[in-house]
């Protein structure tokens, strides 16, 4: 009988959910709006307007929440990205800002310290992260990437690594590692990734800067030579991985080949790759 | 009197009386060794979890510090969402310390020792093999599934059906997504999810990935949320894989099957994101011969939603697919769009709009029994061809809004994908909601296989927007003159000899046809007489067949049932009685075709005019030519039959 009930509702609710594409979904909310017009409306009508990548009409929707609701958390926080993506450094902070009086909440200070980072206000975006929530990696990632002092950042990552598990924080570590030419630590961690993956070549190049800090050059250009063979033949000419041409960028910078480093530092630029993930093929590069 | 109040306390009881669960009891994260099994209850039962390998004999006892219980108190570890009644108690058990590959039995009693479930050998599960072992692994793909309605019901019964008539056990389940509409509440989940797979997931696991419905209460960056209370998803590589340190995102091992399952809702896309960098992690790790990707918004679509415009959609298509494709990955199931789309082997396909340029590596179907499986190199090869699977049309109203040109299959129905992955082939097949299989497509990997894009690959054909009127259906009370499936004589290949519309008549000699059952076509699986040559040969096919017409009947009675794809022209004993999509001459000279897919379906045609033409109480001659309207269309169908309309 409950199961009979159930179905019954279900049709309905199929039928709310039929065609449920983006123009559908947006005339439907446009047409609730007309008739009685909520601060969530809105909002919804933002995001699918976001979804669809018309970021003026979602941008209008969001702050048309906001003279309704100023407090709707979500509204908040999706005009604050919209302002920081699209460079607007100002309204962005001010808008994370009224987000942070109304909900002040670790998620909020991530937001907050990426909005600073964005606008290069690196000691506000310090101040924040260090407010931001543990168990998120970037978090970790960004904080790492906001201190001075290079122990600091192993400390923080290796911090990150035990909190979250996230192999990301663990790989940006052994990266940090290897900064400070703490080989001892980095060494085996990498020699076990050698022998236990199938493709080689980001472990291959980690080992070969470890093999330059100990001033074994041949070792590792035959390292990085077989790790640009590896990778020729992962990278799609038409259409590139961008991660594999971050790291054919290091391999070509670490074998002296800047020229060819540089197009692929180009490519990343390019696409919009974000900075702080081909930082050290800058540093490299300089 | 006595009998009405006894049936009214029946409902009354059967309505009001306390279920023993609240959620009834599912399988989550499993591995070769140890699985989590979850239920929830109103109030605390203080449960005891007993299972074995014999349904018999449940001799383990789950030590109770592996049971851990979770309400919505906030003061509590891990709390459920706020939204959840403060009575309901969540339990998840792990069982551990299992044999890899075996089947064990469960029960749960509460602390009164009372069974709560029913000693019935379905609440059961399978361990995973161990990882790298070289065993085979059947799964279910659904998506875009949890209406709770009638369509979501068949899609699972038919899947139930299905591996019952082929005697086949499903290992585990992948849902891609929109599980629990409109907002993936608590509520939507316990009754759009739960109850509806509840036969299947108290003995299969299912693997989540994110929609787009549940991130509306659901946050993948905090992990919180309905969605995260529903599921326990690996953080650790606890199955296999890397870490990923959240739940959104995670990898898993099935024997040498790697699945990986990402959030394309709400977490960074991009290739710098922390989701990016695990996936390339991820995938230089594995050491598995096959590469199952699983995830909500899909790269390629024209169903209910639009690839080409859409920012998640190309966001995947743009930053995520180069990862996947440089890893090796063979096959990517998706869902968000309503219809189910299948591509052809593909590589390279980022760019937007999408085209066929340059990134078909194999334009044939994929099927065994039509053009052969697709091949590419034994293990994991980068940039050696993808099958996109479109799963979107497990329950919820299903539409096109035009044709992806990478797609090979479109079907705007209701269903689900079965996917078997045995030795060095995976083989997949769509059923529909009727049981049907409307699309197979198999992956073989063996020895080095080298592909080349093509120069002019194959394309399906555009699309136009077909009218919304249901076509019209035979009257409920009829008799067949001539039944579905009848044997027909038909020419296919060649035009019949003789003057023009000779072969139409009753005394036209055609003893060098053949014979078959109809219907007649290829491509669509709904043909018995499968006419495997006539793609990109011939684009006619004439059939013919004699019935006897009673003594005593109203020739405006009759009616053509027909299944047809893509046109068609009717003759009764020579004259031309009905004509469908041919707009100009017949036969060889026929041209201006209207497209029409059969989808399975039969339209009814009344037939007029007949009074001279119809010999009652004699044999008379029906003859139908079909046409495709391209020659190399993807499918034709001719299926008729001749209906008498009775009172």
């Amino acid at each position: 009988m409950i199961r009979a009930w159930i179905l019954c509702s279900g049709i309905l609710a199929q039928t709310l959910n039929a065609h449920e594409d983006l123009n559908s979904v947006i005339r439907s909310l446009s047409q609730k709006i007309r008739n009685s017009p909520t601060a969530e409306l809105y909002y919804q009508r933002g995001i699918e307007y976001r979804a669809a990548r018309e970021k003026l009409h979602a941008r209008t929707d969001f702050q048309s929440a906001l003279k309704i609701n100023p407090t709707h958390q979500a509204a908040l926080r999706n005009l604050a990205l919209l302002h920081s993506q699209a460079h607007e450094h100002k309204q962005a902070i001010a808008v994370a800002t009224a987000l942070l009086d109304t909900s002040p909440s670790p998620q909020t200070h991530l937001l907050l310290a990426d909005i600073f980072y964005t606008a290069k206000d690196l000691p506000n975006a310090l101040k924040h992260v260090q407010l931001s929530p543990p168990e998120e990696d970037h978090t970790h990632l960004l904080h790492a990437h906001l201190l001075q002092d290079d122990e600091q950042v192993v400390a923080q990552l290796k911090r990150g690594h035990e909190i979250t598990k996230s192999i990301v924080l663990r790989n940006a570590w052994i990266d940090a590692l290897i900064a400070t030419e703490n080989s001892k630590t980095a060494l085996p961690i990498i020699e076990k990734e050698l022998t236990s993956s199938r493709f080689r070549a980001s472990w291959l190049i980690r080992r070969a800067r470890v093999l330059r800090s100990q001033n074994q050059k041949e070792a590792a250009k035959r390292d990085l030579l077989e790790a640009l063979t590896e990778l020729q033949k992962r990278i799609s000419p038409t259409c590139p991985d961008l991660t594999l041409i971050y790291d054919r960028g290091l391999a070509y910078a670490l074998l002296d080949r800047k020229k060819e480093a540089q197009t692929d530092l180009e490519i990343l630029t390019q696409s919009r790759f974000s900075p702080l993930s081909y930082q050290l093929l800058v540093t490299l590069l300089r | 009197m006595r009998r009405s109040l006894l049936f009214l306390l029946l409902i009354t009881s059967s309505l009001f009386a306390k279920e023993p669960f609240a959620r009834d009891p599912y399988l989550q994260l499993a591995t070769h060794q140890s699985i989590h099994l979850v239920w929830r209850t109103e109030g605390d039962i203080k449960p005891q979890v007993r299972f074995g390998t014999d349904p018999d004999r449940l001799h383990r006892l789950v030590p109770s510090h592996h049971v851990t219980t979770r309400t919505s108190d906030p003061k509590s570890k891990q709390p459920l969402h706020q939204s959840v009644s403060p009575q309901i108690h969540q339990y998840e058990v792990f069982l551990d310390g299992l044999q890899p590959k075996s089947t064990y039995y469960y029960a749960i009693f509460d602390q009164h020792g009372k069974r709560l479930t029913p000693a019935d050998s379905s609440y059961r599960f399978k361990t995973h093999p161990t990882p790298g072992s070289d065993a085979p692994v059947y799964f279910w793909v659904v998506g875009d599934s949890g209406t709770g309605g009638r369509a979501q019901a068949q899609v699972h019964e038919a899947m139930i059906a299905h591996n019952q008539k082929f005697k086949r056990e499903l290992d585990l389940y992948l849902h891609v997504g929109d599980m629990a509409y409109g907002s993936g509440t608590d509520h939507e989940f316990s009754t759009r999810f739960f109850p509806m797979y509840e036969t299947t997931i108290r003995n299969t696991v299912c693997w989540a990935s994110m929609g787009n419905h549940e991130g509306r209460t659901s946050k993948g960056i905090t992990g919180i949320g309905p969605y995260y209370d529903a599921y326990i998803c690996p953080t650790e590589a606890e199955a296999g894989g890397l870490p990923s340190g959240k739940e959104a995102y995670y990898s898993f091992d099935y024997g040498k099957t790697h699945f990986i399952c990402l959030d394309s809702h709400d977490l960074d896309r991009r290739p710098a994101g922390a989701m990016a960098q695990w996936l390339k992690a991820d995938l230089e790790k594995t050491q598995a011969e096959f590469l199952v990707a699983f995830f909500h918004h899909p790269p390629y679509t024209l169903g209910s939603h639009n690839s080409n415009v859409e920012k998640h959609l190309i966001e995947m298509r743009q930053h995520i697919m180069p990862i996947l494709e440089s890893g090796g990955v063979d096959v990517v199931f998706t869902g968000h769009s309503h219809i189910y789309e299948r591509s052809m082997l593909i590589d390279g396909a980022y760019s937007t709009p999408t085209t066929t340029d340059g990134v078909v590596l194999d334009d044939g179907d994929g099927d065994p029994a039509g053009d052969g499986p697709y091949l590419k190199s034994a293990g994991l090869t980068p940039h050696n061809g993808t099958v996109q699977v479109v799963a979107g049309h497990g329950g919820t109203g299903v539409s096109r809004r035009g044709t992806m040109p990478i797609m090979k299959r479109i079907i705007v129905e209701n269903g689900s994908v079965l996917v078997s992955i045995k030795g060095d082939t995976l083989t997949a097949e769509m059923v529909n909601l009727h049981g049907d299989i409307r699309d197979i497509f198999a992956i073989k990997k063996s020895g080095t296989v080298v592909h080349t894009p093509l120069l002019d690959p194959w394309e399906p054909e555009p699309w136009t927007k077909v009218r919304k009127k249901a076509p019209p259906k035979a009257p409920r009370k009829t008799t067949p003159l001539i039944a579905k499936g009848s044997t027909w004589a038909y020419l296919a290949g060649s035009h019949p000899t003789g003057e023009l519309n000779a072969w139409t008549k009753p005394d036209y000699v055609y003893s060098n046809w053949k014979t078959g059952p109809a219907g007649f076509g290829y491509g669509d699986k709904d043909d018995a007489t499968v006419l495997n040559d006539m793609r990109n040969k011939y684009r006619v096919v004439y059939i013919r067949k004699d019935f006897q017409a009673p003594k005593k009947m109203d020739p405006n009675s009759l009616g053509l049932n027909i299944s047809y794809d893509d046109a068609f022209i009717a003759y009764l004993n020579g004259h031309e009685i009905l004509r469908v999509g041919v707009d100009h001459e017949q036969g060889a000279t026929a041209e201006d075709f209207t497209m029409h897919e059969a989808n399975g379906k039969f339209q009814y045609f009344k037939l007029r005019g007949l009074e001279k033409i119809l010999k009652l109480g004699a044999t008379n001659t029906l003859a139908i030519e079909g046409h495709n309207a391209n020659i190399g269309s993807s499918d034709f169908t001719l299926h008729p039959a001749l209906l008498q309309r009775t009172k």
